[in-house]
């Protein structure tokens, strides 16, 4: 087995070691960043839906701040922004470089477009069912969770799929930055020193990573949808 | 107990619309008031007033003596509990099942409730459940989903979800409009047992007169955010008053067919020499009488019923017939008397 993979890739041998890391650190800025913007995403998105014009705390500046806020952000390219957010994280995490470094970037990166999606999935919510809950004396900390939260559980799994692999993408582009993890790795060896065997290893590690993704996001659609 | 003293709503947009203008309201304790109009007229609006859906621009709601439109949110909301809703779309949450469903507006016990009195344990919510499911005959669907539910059966889980707190009063928006004619009598059924043995009173907002006829007390007909007539169901159905109420009557009736078949000169309205067509209209007080059939033998004219249509409502009937009389001229005249005087209400139908 691990002839045959040295066969077709024969840089593994030597750079074996290094790719296992590099794997770790995708897997870690994956996790890191991911959760991080999975909280923030959701709160903001939330908060979207629930100040935006008849919305149930329907506040007019908080919503346009916001909106705005997040188109200026999603339309900055994203290697721009990354550079433009080292300072930042320098102040937030004491490094612009490494893994640790990646992770503010990663999550200014994801938050916007996260928070997007999320408020697209709360507003498939039927207005008839806040409707009814406000009837029952829900307060509106009980509609956003019990109603809003709870009743997009499937299309909130579907949107932080859609994320999560933006997010793989995300960590790669970070590697032009030195970031390290498989993009950092496949421009080092892959690109720089012609190693094109290695190049195609991480591509086929993060497609793996693309799958499993996708493959657990089908199973809470599919265990959630009613 | 419930009261709308002057309430409007006006709706500011482009246009500014007025969808309610100055209603004043009373609905007793224990009896099913019927709101109907076109869509449009503004019961919707009035409807969700009762409970603060929609905020007044102008007037005041009570109920028992307490100022809804006064009320803090926090306040409102525990009012709300004590009024249940149900809607046109059932409005289920298609990620609870039906128990769930039914259990959402019970406030659970929960570590940070512990001493709430309000609060339910998980055994008394089963407990409760149990019992609506019972009471809307849904007992074996218990942990289906909303989605394997027909209209009626979902309209059914509504209704047990708005009992859950025990409503003293219950709305209903439009409740058996997206359903069939036999699901609307069982569903209709189920709310006046519902008003009957636990006593609860039903306000109800349709745009058809059959669900008025069989469940409602009292009638209330809306139109251009005003309500135009208002009265006991027999009342109205028997001497309408306004346009707007007769049109709603004729969508019941089919005596308003009689008019237009004598505008195309229809063979059965065409008269002979000496015959007269006459529309008859009777209620409770004289019924129980065979007036045709004794007239027609005391003057000794022929009574041909060519149309008609008779309700029952709240147990009395109450008719309609289309008649042509043929006999001598005279003879005619102090039969349409006799009737006149047993308090029948006789209308000419002219003919060519």
């Amino acid at each position: 087995m691990v002839e045959l993979l040295i066969q077709i890739f024969p840089n593994l041998a030597k750079l074996g070691d290094e790719f296992v890391e590099a794997i770790g650190d995708t897997l870690q800025m994956i996790l890191f960043s991911g959760a991080a913007s999975f909280i923030l995403g959701t709160f903001f998105g939330v908060v979207l839906i629930v100040t935006r014009k008849n919305g149930i705390l329907q506040n007019r500046l908080i919503y346009n701040v916001l909106d705005k806020a997040i188109n200026v952000i999603r339309s900055i390219p994203y290697l721009i922004l990354m550079m433009m957010i080292i300072p930042l994280s320098r102040i937030l995490m004491g490094t612009g470089i490494g893994v640790k470094g990646a992770i503010v970037p990663l999550v200014f990166g994801t938050v916007p477009f996260f928070a997007r999606q999320i408020e697209t999935a709360i507003a498939e919510v039927d207005k008839g069912l806040i409707e009814a809950s406000q009837a029952m004396g829900s307060s509106p900390w009980e509609i956003i969770f019990r109603v809003y939260l709870k009743e997009s559980i499937p299309s909130i799994a579907r949107v932080t799929m859609v994320t999560a692999v933006n997010l793989v993408g995300l960590t790669a582009m970070a590697g032009a930055l030195g970031s390290g993890g498989l993009g950092d790795f496949a421009i080092r060896y892959g690109y720089q020193r012609n190693m094109t065997d290695m190049t195609y290893a991480s591509v086929i590690v993060i497609l793996i990573m693309v799958s499993i993704i996708q493959m657990i996001g089908n199973l809470i659609i599919r265990k959630t949808s009613h | 107990m419930l009261k709308l003293k002057d309430v409007s709503k006006t709706f500011h947009g482009k246009e500014n619309i007025d969808a309610v203008k100055h209603v004043n309201l009373e609905i007793q304790e224990g009896e099913i008031f019927g709101l109907i109009g076109f869509s449009g007229a503004g019961k919707s609006t009035l409807i969700r007033m009762i409970n603060l859906l929609e905020r007044p621009s102008q007037g005041q709601v009570w109920i028992d003596g307490i100022e809804l439109t006064a009320l803090n949110e926090k306040e409102l909301r525990k009012i709300r509990k004590k009024i249940g809703m149900i809607f046109q779309h059932f409005n289920l949450m298609r990620s609870r099942t039906i128990a769930q469903n039914i259990a959402y507006p019970l406030k659970r016990r929960t570590f940070w409730r512990k001493n709430d009195p309000e609060a339910w344990s998980k055994n008394e919510i089963q407990q409760k459940v149990a019992h609506l499911l019972k009471l809307v005959e849904l007992e074996d669907k218990a942990n289906a989903y909303p989605s394997e539910l027909s209209g009626g059966q979902k309209q059914r889980v509504a209704i047990a979800r708005a009992l859950a707190n025990d409503p003293k009063i219950l709305l209903c928006d439009e409740a058996t409009s997206a359903l069939d004619p036999q699901t609307t009598q069982s569903i209709l059924k189920l709310l006046k047992q519902v008003n009957q043995t636990l006593g609860i009173t039903i306000v109800l907002i349709t745009h058809e007169m059959g669900v008025i006829k069989e469940i409602c007390d009292r009638v209330g007909v809306m139109e251009d955010g005003e309500i135009k007539e208002l009265g006991n169901v027999v009342d109205v159905f028997a001497d309408p008053k306004e346009t707007i109420t007769r049109n709603f009557i004729a969508t019941t009736s089919n005596i308003s067919k009689i008019y237009e078949l004598v505008k195309q000169r229809s063979e059965i309205t065409v008269l002979r020499p000496g015959e007269r067509m006459v529309l008859l209209s009777y209620n409770t007080i004289n019924t129980n009488q065979a007036l045709i059939s004794q007239i027609s033998r005391d003057y000794e004219v022929d009574a041909n019923i060519i149309f008609g249509n008779i309700e029952v409502l709240q147990n009395k009937p109450l008719g309609r017939l289309v008649v042509i009389f043929s006999g001598k001229e005279e003879n005619i005249a102090s039969a349409i008397e006799r009737l006149k005087a047993k308090e029948v209400k006789v209308e000419e139908i002219e003919t060519w």
